[in-house]
């Protein structure tokens, strides 16, 4: 009984875990048609952003509030630099990307050598599930993604927003006859 | 809003050369509407009609010539941004959102016009009964209530030209008269433009006031709308009919 908590409380971190890295994967290939292949190397500098901050002496909550904002900011650069010339041309942006994530992982190994880094586990205590005592980061992890996956079903579903987005998504010439933007539609 | 009123939005199409891959379709389009005119463009199939409102869109690129709407180039301008220059487009097929609700369809049209708005009531008031069926999923009306559908979407944006790809295309006749009817009252109360490519003759010379003959990618003849009611002889030569 008592592994049988501890399986499935593990079994459902996973999941959300998964869950939220598809998320970003799914909305990028739905909007902008592009499918990122260093979408992987994106969470790895999210994971070396709060390393960094940590390094600097910030606390590893500062970090993980850190880190999106890191990762929108580059996602802008890249979408300049690199994707914004290879819309329309789906296979080249799996190229592109994948050498996109080829570069990154070279230069963290560059920056930070190849070894594994660690930072202080926030939330160190456990919480009883249970009866069976169970880590409480991982339960928080699992609360940020529920939060993360209702949001943006709000943001989809309920939104102005959204409709727009699913418009882009569903007909991507008719949404702009339409008027909505889609990022990757140029003429 | 500035640029968007007053008489200025004519479009002006000259030597417009466009067309799909390796093949040209439009062969140099010379084309003028004026600021709320109605324009009918007729033309036998694969004469490129829709490929001349996919071009005005931006859907299909333009290869050389003068594409312009008022004071704005479009041939530098985005689909999007045409559609808020005052662009609205009822494709063939209609292409409406089949999964969404008919008021998702409609909100789709005001929603990034632009103007921040959420105001329907132009779509709804063109057709009332599609208040009734705000909730419906757009897949499940009937054909003609879909093209019903199609045109209020591109009215809720309240389009300076309202161009039509065959919206009269597998519609039962009294839903014919009655898109005509709202068609022509929304020209006539708003002064909106119309271009409008359709087969049914009778129509688009009821609707419009100037009627285009479009042969093999090229504009062949501009004709009033009751010069050619009165003889139809070139409706003979360029439609065969």
């Amino acid at each position: 009984m008592s592994s049988l908590v501890t399986v499935a409380l593990d079994a459902a971190n996973h999941t959300l875990i998964l869950m939220l890295v598809a998320l970003g994967l799914a909305i990028v290939f739905g909007l902008m048609n592009v499918i990122n292949m260093a979408h992987g190397e994106f969470m790895m500098i999210g994971a070396y952003v709060v390393l960094v901050a940590h390094q600097a002496g910030l606390p590893v909550w500062a970090g993980l509030a850190l880190a999106p904002l890191v990762l929108a900011a580059l996602g802008l650069v890249v979408e300049e630099l690199l994707i914004r010339r290879v819309y329309t041309r789906l296979l080249d942006t799996i190229l592109a990307t994948w050498g996109l994530s080829l570069l990154l992982k070279q230069g963290i190994v560059l920056a930070f050598g190849p070894g594994s880094h660690a930072v202080p586990n926030p939330l160190p205590a456990t919480v009883d599930v249970l009866g069976e005592p169970y880590p409480s980061y991982r339960l928080f992890i699992m609360g940020v993604t529920l939060v993360a996956l209702l949001a943006t079903f709000w943001l989809f579903f309920r939104t102005a927003w959204g409709l727009s987005a699913r418009c882009v998504i569903a007909n991507r010439p008719m949404a702009a006859c339409l008027a909505s933007t889609p990022v990757a539609w140029t003429a | 809003m500035a640029e968007r009123s007053g008489t200025t939005m004519a479009l002006t199409l000259s030597g417009v050369v466009a067309g799909y891959g390796a093949g040209t379709v439009l062969h140099g389009v010379d084309l003028h509407v004026e600021a709320g005119e109605r324009v009918g463009l007729l033309g036998r199939n694969g004469a490129g009609k829709t490929t001349l409102l996919r071009t005005v869109m931006g859907l299909v690129k333009t290869r050389a010539g003068l594409l312009r709407l008022g004071g704005h180039d479009l041939r530098a301008r985005a689909t999007f941004e045409r559609a808020r220059l005052g662009l609205g487009y009822v494709p063939q097929g209609r292409d409406l959102f089949p999964e969404f609700t008919v008021g998702q369809n409609l909100l789709a049209g005001v929603l990034a016009n632009g103007r921040g708005g959420r105001d329907v009531s132009a779509g709804l008031q063109a057709f009332p009964w599609l208040a009734d069926r705000l909730h419906a999923r757009a897949g499940a009306l009937s054909g003609g209530q879909q093209q019903q559908l199609a045109i209020a979407r591109a009215l809720v944006a309240q389009p300076a030209l309202l161009m039509l790809d065959e919206p009269l295309e597998g519609v039962q006749p009294s839903v014919v008269d009655e898109i005509a009817r709202v068609l022509h009252t929304r020209c006539e109360a708003t002064g909106m433009g119309l271009l409008l490519v359709e087969q049914n003759v009778e129509v688009v010379l009821r609707l419009c006031t100037r009627v285009v003959f479009i042969d093999a990618g090229e504009v062949r003849e501009c004709l009033a709308a009751d010069a050619v009611a009165a003889d139809p002889a070139p409706l003979e030569r360029y439609l065969g009919i």
